[in-house]
């Protein structure tokens, strides 16, 4: 099974007030080795401030590590600049969010159908109605965000994170701010997409049973992997 | 262009321009104000030069001073076509008790060539008007004549030696529109009524004009060749009609200017809230952009999408101020058009239009950009964590060269399409270099704040650490709302000034009287009427005479006058004629800067004394020398000092350009002039005196005209006010922006104050301490700006005396702090408007 994503001796560090002497600086991620093999779903497990979302950050290339290497489907990713990781992510690497993130001045549709305009792949309104109709949302699609409850957005995410079958997704706390039931719904709908799709999914999360439901849980304390 | 930046800006415009009012009244009031300067200049200036002809009265015409046309001048203009003569003179007009100087124009049975006087109230045809009626010539007068001598038409009037009846009531003289007229007393006489009185010989002072109507196929350039080969030495030059408009043209051409870069300072000024509204809205676009991010999009897209969006609407904002400024002539003809004399011409004028809508929109680019860039480059990693300032403070240098790039294209642009370049790209400069320092000021004020904030306690604390804080107004606020201040208070400043010279200055050191036509022979028996009537003849501060002749300069340093030599300041000297005088002694007050002055007694070849500024402007030094034309006569006189003039005080003779040695001039026995300080009183026994011994001495007023220029001067310094208005509503609307886009980020901050205990009343008062302090900085380095800055214009440009205006200034220092006050107070009511629990439960 080939690599979809390697994290070797990764540091993130943040200065602080105190500049560049080193002093106040704050070490986010310390030395992590990470790797996610292609198809399968990875939890990453860890109390607040772990540092569960700045591996995925690091991970997608939305953050440059301070030190260490990070390739993303194949790539070394450390010398990108930010134009060339976005062309990276185009269609191949996705991820959903706590806070859902949608476009609020688009609809429903429109959320799904720009990743794909973005990532210039053909048939892009089909694409986007069968993963509005895989999270059933169809009969939604013309809504406005401000129109949908928190389930319904995030389902919208859910099929805009796999509408492109990306490579890789990464979830950060999806279900985080969502009740039982709706949460229930999305992560089935996560799973069972990114599973039928043969997408890596790399899942943050503090819910037991959702990480239970990963192919491999690891966890994370105080920037390390434990 | 992809189609997810033109989707991306579709669905954010669908939703209307909330949020963007600012961001359009800022770019449509600038543009507003530049198209309308173009828009009324080229009304005004077209109009003119359609109606140059009329202005003119003819197709050519030619004037001599002191003497009539001679017959070959005449015959030379009848060669042309069609001739009409009309001769400008100033005489005593007396009616009932009154007796008043009176501008009279006597004119041919040919006047006028073109257009018709417009006459009401008796006689309508002008020239069976002006014939004679028994032993009295017709006379036409206008409104200011009627209510100076307090007569009505069938009234005996004398104008000078001429005995006159008022037969109409003149309206409107054809070649009269767009001049600024004489505030005073107007005649016509017919011209022959003025030959048999004798008023008309040589050496009397009086223009005479020929004015020709060309006959079919006559050009003015053929015209103008023979006169110069036919007339080479006389000293005059035959004038067509641009020539009539040319002061005219050049006064329209200079508000153009000014109203132009008022128009820029407005959108100078207003670019402070495109660059807020457009940094508010971008803000707000952050999250989605950083989403964009994270699905591929790179930072062109982003960045097509908000020019896409945001050029839509800079586009929306200059139309509306263009549409305005394209009404501008048409509202100004509607409401004020009858009061104003200048021809209009109204039109749409598409090459001012083009350049405020371009105008307006290099400003947008240039205030936009910078937060655009700003935008496309917010990290996607803002999704995970909150980028502090420090991380995102900065615009890409790609779009701050655009930047740049555009606000050289505006100055550039405003530059090259001046009337007046200089006059625009040094106001440019200066408009630039004080939204530097108001721009230094506010980072000053952001830092003593925070300095501050750290020892106050309470209440100041929170107010300073908001306004040293990183939500701070001080950028805002301080730069666009002094830079309107500033000129706000320049303008007051100077007009304050200026209205003081002409009310208090003006009237303590200007005589009340001035005598013209004092015979040479008379001075004696004129000195004893004055004498008798308490004026101390021998007291130089309340009385002083001096010969007056007038000259043409016709040769500098021994070569031929060419006028283009002279500097631009200085051509008033050369061009027509210029008064001198004759003096053994220099008279009181006299400077010398350069040279020595002849012995009193002096009776050698011609010398001269130059006003110092003249001497510089024509080029000609101690011992160089000077030709005149006097009197028909031409003379050559040596420089032999240079004089410095102070041209505001008590003087005369001592303050022309030329004053001459003795000796030589007496011969033309010149008729004097004098001044003289007198109570009202005096002067009406005065002028009754002068009635009754020496008919032919006019008398001038200056009173009534200095108060008529002061009324005038009131009238044009409201409506300069009113365009330097415009600035500062520029900065007011950018002061309501910034409330409006606080009044949304205050709300939390607000709620949090409230759930630890703050009253409302507190809350109030920290905002509008907090608004109040920023506006009252704000105010207060404008107003030293524009209160420094009217001092050279005050002292150098108008040559007046300066004195602070500190009850102007302060006035607008607590203006500007009270209405930042009250909308500071209303940013709290609106913070308050929900409750605490409400605001902290939304995400």
């Amino acid at each position: 099974m080939a690599e979809a994503l390697r994290l070797t001796g990764v540091w993130l560090t943040f200065q602080g007030a105190a500049g560049a002497d080193g002093a106040g600086a704050l070490d986010v991620l310390k030395g992590v080795d990470f790797v996610a093999e292609a198809g399968e779903s990875v939890a990453v497990v860890g109390p607040s401030g772990s540092g569960k979302s700045s591996l995925i950050a690091v991970a997608a290339g939305l953050e440059r590590a301070s030190r260490g290497e990070v390739t993303l489907l194949g790539e070394r990713i450390e010398t990108y600049g930010e134009d060339q990781l976005a062309k990276l992510r185009r269609g191949r690497v996705s991820m959903v969010f706590q806070s859902f993130h949608l476009l609020e001045t688009m609809t429903a549709f429109d959320n799904v159908r720009a990743p794909l305009e973005i990532a210039r792949l053909d048939k892009v309104d089909a694409r986007a109605k069968a993963a509005l109709d895989a999270v059933g949302l169809s009969a939604r699609r013309l809504h406005y965000p401000g129109q949908l409850s928190g389930g319904e957005r995030q389902r919208v995410a859910v099929a805009r994170a796999l509408a492109s079958d990306p490579a890789l997704v990464f979830a950060d706390e999806p279900t985080g701010n969502l009740d039982a039931e709706s949460g229930r719904v999305v992560a089935d709908l996560l799973f069972s997409i990114a599973r039928d799709r043969g997408s890596t999914l790399v899942i943050v999360t503090h819910d037991a049973d959702l990480a239970a439901r990963a192919g491999r849980t690891v966890h994370m304390r105080d920037g390390h992997i434990v | 262009m992809n189609s997810v930046s033109v989707k991306l800006a579709r669905s954010e415009l669908s939703r209307g321009f909330k949020g963007f009012w600012i961001y359009l009244a800022c770019l449509a009031l600038g543009t507003a104000a530049i198209a309308a300067a173009g828009s009324v200049t080229e009304t005004f200036s077209r109009g003119v030069a359609s109606e140059a002809r009329t202005l003119l009265g003819a197709d050519a015409q030619f004037t001599t001073s002191q003497r009539r046309p001679a017959a070959e001048e005449r015959a030379f203009a009848e060669s042309l076509g069609a001739v009409s003569e009309t001769v400008s003179l100033d005489v005593m007009g007396a009616a009932k008790d009154v007796r008043a100087q009176v501008d009279v124009r006597a004119v041919d049975g040919d006047y006028p060539l073109i257009g018709d006087a417009v006459l009401s109230g008796g006689e309508t045809d002008l020239q069976a008007a002006l014939a004679r009626r028994g032993d009295r010539w017709g006379v036409v007068v206008t409104q200011s004549f009627l209510d100076t001598f307090g007569v009505a038409v069938g009234d005996a009037v004398d104008i000078g030696p001429v005995a006159g009846v008022v037969t109409a009531r003149l309206d409107l003289s054809p070649d009269r529109i767009g001049t600024p007229g004489t505030f005073g007393p107007e005649a016509m006489v017919a011209l022959d009524a003025m030959v048999d009185a004798e008023r008309l010989t040589p050496g009397q002072l009086f223009r005479s004009s020929l004015r020709i109507l060309f006959k079919p196929g006559q050009t003015f350039a053929a015209a103008e060749v023979t006169f110069n080969t036919s007339f080479p030495d006389e000293g005059t030059r035959l004038r067509g009609p641009e020539d009539a408009v040319d002061g005219l043209q050049n006064l329209l051409q200079t508000l153009n200017s000014f109203l132009a870069v008022i128009g820029i300072a407005a959108l100078v000024a207003g670019g402070v809230g495109v660059a807020q509204a457009t940094a508010a809205f971008l803000d707000s676009r952050r999250q989605s952009i950083a989403v964009l991010k994270v699905f591929g999009a790179d930072a062109a897209t982003i960045r097509t999408a908000y020019l896409l969006q945001l050029g839509v609407l800079a586009i929306v904002g200059a139309l509306a101020g263009t549409a305005l400024g394209a009404a501008a002539p048409y509202l100004l003809a509607a409401f004020a058009g009858g009061a104003i004399p200048i021809p209009q011409a109204l039109a749409l004028y598409p090459a001012a239009l083009f350049k405020a809508l371009t105008l307006g929109m290099l400003a947008a680019a240039v205030f936009a950009l910078p937060a655009i860039g700003q935008a496309r480059a917010t990290r996607p990693a803002s999704l995970f964590r909150r980028i502090g300032d420090a991380e995102r403070n900065s615009a890409p240098w790609l779009e701050r060269v655009w930047a740049i790039g555009a606000a050289g294209a505006l100055a550039g642009l405003a530059v090259a399409t001046s009337y007046r370049p200089a006059l625009t790209a040094m106001i440019l400069v200066g408009a630039i270099v004080t939204a530097g320092v108001f721009v230094a000021a506010a980072a000053l004020v952001k830092w003593l704040a925070q300095a501050a904030s750290t020892s106050a306690r309470g209440f100041w604390r929170l107010a300073l650490a908001n306004l040293g804080g990183p939500g701070s107004l001080a950028p805002t606020i301080v730069p666009s709302l002094g830079l309107g201040l500033a000129l706000l208070v320049l303008v007051v400043s100077v007009q304050t000034n200026l209205i003081r010279q002409i009310t208090a200055t003006a009237p303590a050191n200007a005589p009340s009287l001035v005598f013209s036509q004092i015979p040479n022979a008379k001075v004696g028996d004129f000195n004893s009427v004055l004498t008798a009537n308490g004026i101390d003849t021998e007291n130089p501060d309340r009385y002083r005479q001096a010969p007056f002749l007038l000259a043409r300069v016709t040769a500098l340093k021994g070569k031929p006058l060419v006028e283009a030599d002279v500097a631009e300041s200085e051509r008033w000297v050369v061009r027509g004629e210029t008064s001198v005088t004759y003096f053994g002694e220099p008279p009181p007050d006299t400077v010398l800067v350069a040279g020595s002055w002849w012995a009193a007694d002096y009776a050698g070849p011609l010398l001269v004394s130059v006003e110092a500024d003249a001497a510089k402007g024509l080029g000609v030094g101690v011992g160089d020398t000077v030709g005149f034309r006097i009197a028909g006569r031409d003379v050559t006189a040596t420089v032999t000092s240079l004089r410095k003039v102070d041209w505001g005080t008590f003087g005369i003779g001592s303050n022309t350009a030329f004053i001459l040695s003795p000796g030589t001039l007496e011969a033309a026995n010149p008729a004097y002039v004098a001044i003289a300080k007198a109570a009202p009183e005096q002067e009406s026994a005065i002028i009754a005196a002068l009635g009754t011994d020496l008919r032919e001495v006019v008398v001038f007023q200056t009173r009534p005209a200095l108060e008529t220029a002061a009324r005038l001067f009131g009238q044009i310094a409201l409506a300069v006010n009113g365009a330097a208005g415009i600035v500062t509503l520029a900065g007011l609307l950018v002061l309501l922006g910034t409330f409006a886009s606080l009044a949304r980020k205050r709300r939390r901050e607000a709620a949090l104050l409230k759930v630890f205990g703050a009253s409302r009343s507190e809350i109030l008062r920290l905002y509008a301490t907090e608004f109040a302090v920023a506006a009252g900085i704000a105010a207060l380095v404008g107003t030293l700006i524009g209160v420094g800055a009217s001092w050279p214009i005050v002292t150098y440009v108008f040559e007046a005396t300066w004195t602070l205006p500190w009850q102007p200034a302060s006035a607008v220092i607590l203006a500007a702090i009270s209405v930042s006050a009250i909308g500071g107070a209303i940013v709290g009511v609106s913070t308050l408007s929900r409750t605490p629990a409400d605001v902290l439960r939304t995400p």
